[in-house]
């Protein structure tokens, strides 16, 4: 198990590893992207109240779900980089970041095109839809830090720092809607208890979530590469990485 | 070893008390954070006087009165205990009809009703088909008589 | 607008909220793929300056 981890931790074999598995889950991602996104616009019924307007939940959902996920992965790879000393691990977290600010960027723009026809704006002060914009900023200023930075060491401590701090506001977020009185109405899906979701509707739902989580994957993989090749600092390795192939 | 533990220790540290202190400044903050008041709060008086505030409730049905050939619209928004009667000129949201949870943003008027300058529906969490909308308005229906 | 893009009288507001959508993860892979092979193309140039000296 130790040593399983050990090897996994290091550079040569992460790279390894992450160049073999992202092709599986970038094609498992597009077929579930494809699948959902035409069932959720042609097969699932339109609803009761919202007709045809209640599809963008196949794209709003899956993208808030997303952005927190990518936080807490963010936050956990920070913090295990900060006590470990592992910078495979803050690579990891550096490469979370852009792709879940994409996300909580998308959360909110989809929201905001949704919320117009059914509640009548664009926008409200609310408390889910302002903590979520607060998402958007701690993922810029966790990104702003470490540009700011130049010492790769010293960039990774700090900015990993700021995204476990952070991690306060995933909580927020997700229980924002049974907290206070907010406009938002509460989660769909919760992982107790029966979704208020007819079935019909729901399979499309999940299955967008899993093609999105699948294309996280992928990403993170890729940009994680990216980010092991920039702290290779044992050249060997590099060597038989880009020539091995 | 110990170093490392050192390190966990401060960042469990730091993690609890930025958790306890969030969790009581939002306490403190919680009055604020309320988006919109019931009727019963507004009949008991508890928005504050003369300024805009924001009312939250369920549109009674048959209560919706609109203008001929004008944008204006009537209705009255209860919490089945008190009611406010809302008076909104413009666009209504698609989701506005009898029964749907409405939030109004306005202020009070002289003869006791409210002035809206900006409607918001509220909706739920649940999603169906219409007919299996039907359907539970028949068993509901049924059940109730 | 062709007829399997019309979404009664929410069209807009779905095909923007799904061509958003598109938009966004294609810009995800393209940019981490582009990211990656610069930082291909920079070890290369690294080894090969190592090579020569």
């Amino acid at each position: 198990m130790w040593t399983w981890i050990h090897k996994l931790g290091s550079p040569p074999h992460f790279y390894r590893i992450a160049t073999r598995l992202t092709p599986w889950f970038g094609w498992a991602a597009l077929l579930l992207i494809v699948a959902g996104i035409y069932g959720g616009l042609y097969v699932a019924p339109t609803d009761y109240q919202q007709l045809d307007g209640f599809r963008i939940i196949y794209v709003h959902v899956p993208s808030a779900s997303l952005s927190l996920f990518i936080y807490v992965n963010m936050a956990l790879a920070a913090a295990v980089g900060l006590v470990w000393r592992i910078k495979l691990a803050h690579a990891i977290a550096a490469a979370c970041a852009p792709i879940g600010a994409s996300f909580t960027f998308l959360a909110l723009a989809t929201g905001s095109i949704w919320a117009k026809p059914m509640w009548g704006t664009w926008w409200v002060w609310d408390a889910r839809l302002t903590s979520e914009l607060v998402l958007l900023f701690l993922y810029f200023g966790y990104m702003a830090l470490r540009a700011a930075i130049d010492d790769e060491n010293r960039a990774d401590r700090a900015s990993a720092l700021l995204a476990i701090i952070g991690v306060i506001n995933v909580p927020i977020i997700k229980y924002s809607v049974d907290w206070w009185n907010t406009l938002h109405q509460p989660a769909t899906l919760s992982k107790l208890g029966k979704p208020s979701m007819d079935p019909d509707m729901l399979i499309w739902l999940l299955m967008m979530l899993a093609g999105f989580m699948c294309f996280f994957a992928a990403v993170v993989l890729t940009r994680a590469r990216a980010e092991v090749l920039l702290r290779a600092r044992d050249q060997r390795w590099v060597r038989q990485a880009l020539e091995g192939r | 070893m110990k170093a490392r533990h050192q390190r966990l220790m401060a960042i469990g540290l730091v993690l609890v008390g930025l958790g306890l202190g969030t969790t009581f400044l939002l306490r403190a903050m919680n009055e604020n954070i309320l988006f919109y008041y019931s009727p019963s709060q507004v009949a008991a008086g508890e928005p504050p006087e003369g300024r805009r505030f924001r009312v939250g409730g369920l549109v009674v049905n048959g209560s919706v009165d609109r203008v001929p050939g004008d944008l204006e619209v009537h209705f009255v928004l209860t919490d089945n205990a008190k009611t406010v009667p809302v008076v909104y000129s413009g666009i209504l949201p698609d989701l506005f009809r009898e029964g749907q949870g409405i939030i109004a943003h306005g202020e009070m008027t002289q003869d006791g009703s409210f002035r809206a300058d900006e409607v918001l529906a509220k909706h739920d969490e649940n999603y169906m088909p219409p007919e299996v909308e039907d359907s539970l308005k028949q068993v509901h229906g049924g059940s109730e008589t | 607008m062709p007829e399997f893009l019309e979404f009664g009288k929410h069209t807009t507001y779905v095909v923007s909220s799904f061509s958003l959508t598109l938009v966004v993860l294609i810009l995800n892979v393209v940019s981490a793929r582009l990211r990656l092979a610069t930082r291909i193309k920079r070890a290369r140039q690294r080894l090969a300056l190592e090579e020569n000296s």
